[in-house]
């Protein structure tokens, strides 16, 4: 039996359309129940996060019912038809799974959120009797699609952020994050979710010092942690691993003579800053301290863009895995019962070789019902 | 070829493999299975448990009685710290700056003839465990030495800011300056172990023998009450550990050449 995908995603559709065309975790049962009731559909697969909307379909007559299902959608919306819908049948949609499910469709290249995203779409959907044995053989040899290119490949290698490339470094000089201690000096979003990024690996003991000390004790609350008044944060260097900073300050607040005594009291163990104020916030001298290792906001941002451009260098090994495995998909017939020539045509992908799903990223709409923008 | 030559180049095949193995990877920038590595590692040092196992049945002794027996024993020892500390502390990248370490060891000895087995007499048991306890001292801070060359090149790939892939494979700086302290504290330890059991021999080894393990205790534990009441730099401790242990190498010679 055939299957089809339909719906939209960051690459097709502006976030004003995608925040129209979203389900909500407790309308996906019921809509599943409405989408199968659909004439012609026989199995169905919501998948609906911040970045796309796709419906996975089985169906005898594609055609007809992704025409269905698109003007449901619409209804269901109430969507003006301008808004449109991409379609992938076959081994095209078989072919779009397989890389939502290992990261390549993804907006930060090779996320791995997704993967656990597409498992819950398919765990609702089973759970409310909306697969069988069709998309149930499509979606569990894509699970094991995603993990065969995750793993052999680099696509989720490295990190992608300035907060990932922070973690990164601190995992590379202190190994185990869960005794780490964290100070902030200045209380911005950026330095928050730095440090967050930090916590969620373990990192303890926030300490936040600002010249606004409402301001730190407004944040330290909310992170857990405990307020410092700006003039006395030299007195804690020695007790703290990592410091980020992101004053407003116009001229550097972080000194030689101020971190040196510190390192002393520290008997070798290093200390990580993190400036990711601009302009800068620690003296660049900083670094040649022995056990002190000193990133600005671009040695992060390198990091991140390295590793990007490493992931980008990936999707052609990627590509290959996934062209194998469509090729090889086993057991079932994905194309059994369509009618050549009405789906086939023009909703169908194009040779093996070429497929036109993989084209660069924003060139998604392999078929496209309608021009999206 | 004799069944020891035999086990022994089987030996130092799969060290070679090992350290071949981590410079392809390394090269790569994708050094990532640390098991490879414990893999190719393992064999060869279950092939040396072999060798001195026999030998040491068919001689009736600790085999430490000629070259070829002595840097077997040394290259096993540092292939034992290596499984020891490089489970404990999750450095198994240690593997790439051990394998050559103990291949060079190992292809040496076998350099070096094997005596026939010679006429059996009574073990001295001091003789012995002094011996022994000094090798495996030295394969504690050749260890140290490999830990430390390791922190050197991380810490400058980490203040120089070049994220490549050997700073992704090498283990992180706090765990390699712990790793090079503890190992500095076992070899010493084991070596005035080994320096006591040479005052209980019948007649003490020569003078300049005697020395010569005296100045490198002497060495590493100055440097030990450096740290423990000064706190040195890890950096420091690092350098330390990676230049002292130009000492028991020579030391190693001279007990090789004699």
């Amino acid at each position: 039996m055939p299957v089809f995908c339909l719906g939209l995603s960051h690459a097709s559709a502006p976030v004003e359309v995608r925040e129209r065309v979203a389900f909500a975790a407790s309308t996906v049962a019921p809509s599943l129940r409405q989408i199968t009731s659909l004439e012609g559909v026989d199995e169905a697969v919501i998948l609906s996060t911040c970045n796309r909307m796709e419906i996975y379909a089985a169906s005898a007559s594609p055609a007809a019912s992704a025409a269905r299902l698109d003007a449901w959608l619409h209804a269901h919306f109430q969507i003006p038809e301008s808004v449109s819908f991409f379609q992938h049948t076959s081994h095209g949609a078989a072919r779009h799974l397989f890389s939502v499910v290992s990261g390549l469709d993804s907006m930060v290249l090779g996320e791995t959120e997704i993967f656990g995203q597409v498992k819950d779409a398919y765990s609702v959907a089973q759970e409310a009797g909306a697969t069988s044995r069709v998309l149930n053989k499509l979606f569990q040899h894509s699970f094991r699609v995603g993990k065969l290119v995750r793993n052999t490949t680099d696509i989720q290698r490295g990190a992608t952020s300035v907060g990932g490339a922070a973690v990164e470094l601190a995992e590379k000089i202190f190994g185990d994050l869960k005794n780490s201690r964290v100070m902030l000096l200045g209380a911005g979003d950026m330095s928050r979710r730095c440090a967050q990024s930090l916590q969620s690996r373990g990192a303890s003991g926030i300490i936040v010092s600002n010249r606004s000390h409402d301001r730190a004790v407004e944040m330290a609350t909310e992170m857990g942690g405990r307020a410092l008044h700006f003039e006395k944060w030299p007195s804690e260097v020695h007790a703290v691993d990592v410091i980020i900073s992101s004053t407003a300050a116009p001229h550097t607040v972080i000194h030689l003579e101020q971190i040196a005594p510190a390192i002393r009291r520290r008997r070798g163990r290093p200390l990580f800053i993190i400036d990711i104020a601009v302009p800068r916030d620690v003296e660049p001298s900083v670094n040649d301290l022995e056990g002190v290792y000193l990133y600005d906001i671009d040695a992060l941002e390198a990091i991140a863009s390295e590793s990007r451009a490493r992931r980008e260098l990936e999707i052609a090994r990627c590509r290959q895995i996934i062209d194998e495995q469509v090729k090889s998909l086993p057991l079932f017939n994905l194309d059994q019962g369509a009618k050549p020539g009405i789906v086939g045509s023009a909703l169908n992908p194009p040779p093996p070789s070429l497929p036109s799903i993989f084209t660069p990223r924003g060139s998604e709409s392999e078929a496209k019902t309608s021009a999206q923008k | 070829m004799s069944p020891e030559r035999l086990i022994l180049t089987i030996a130092a095949a799969f060290f070679l493999g090992g350290m071949v193995h981590a410079a392809v990877a390394l090269r790569r920038g994708a050094y990532r299975h640390s098991w490879t590595s414990m893999a190719l590692m393992g064999p060869g040092f279950i092939c040396q448990c072999l060798f001195l196992s026999w030998r040491g049945q068919e001689i009736g002794r600790c085999p430490l009685t000629n070259p070829f027996e002595l840097l077997t024993f040394t290259a096993w020892s540092m292939a034992l710290f290596y499984f020891v500390v490089g489970t404990t502390y999750r450095l198994s990248l240690m593997g790439v700056f051990t394998a050559p370490l103990a291949f060079v060891l190992q292809a040496t000895a076998l350099t070096k003839p094997l005596p026939a087995v010679p006429v059996r007499t009574a073990p001295a048991f001091w003789t012995e465990m002094h011996a022994s306890l000094a090798l495996l001292a030295y394969g504690a801070f050749a260890l140290a030495c490999v830990a430390g060359i390791m922190f050197l090149v991380q810490d400058r790939l980490l203040k120089k800011h070049t994220y490549t892939g050997l700073m992704r494979a090498l283990p992180p700086v706090h765990y390699l300056s712990r790793a090079i302290r503890r190992l500095i504290i076992a070899g010493t330890l084991i070596l005035s172990a080994g320096i006591v059991c040479a005052y209980q021999m019948k007649e003490l080894p020569p003078m300049t023998k005697l020395i010569f393990v005296w100045v490198i205790w002497a060495l590493y534990a100055s440097m030990l009450i450096y740290e423990f009441r000064r706190g040195m730099s890890a950096r420091r401790a690092a350098y330390a550990a990676a230049a002292a242990f130009f000492l028991p190498v020579v030391s190693l010679w001279f007990v090789v050449r004699r």
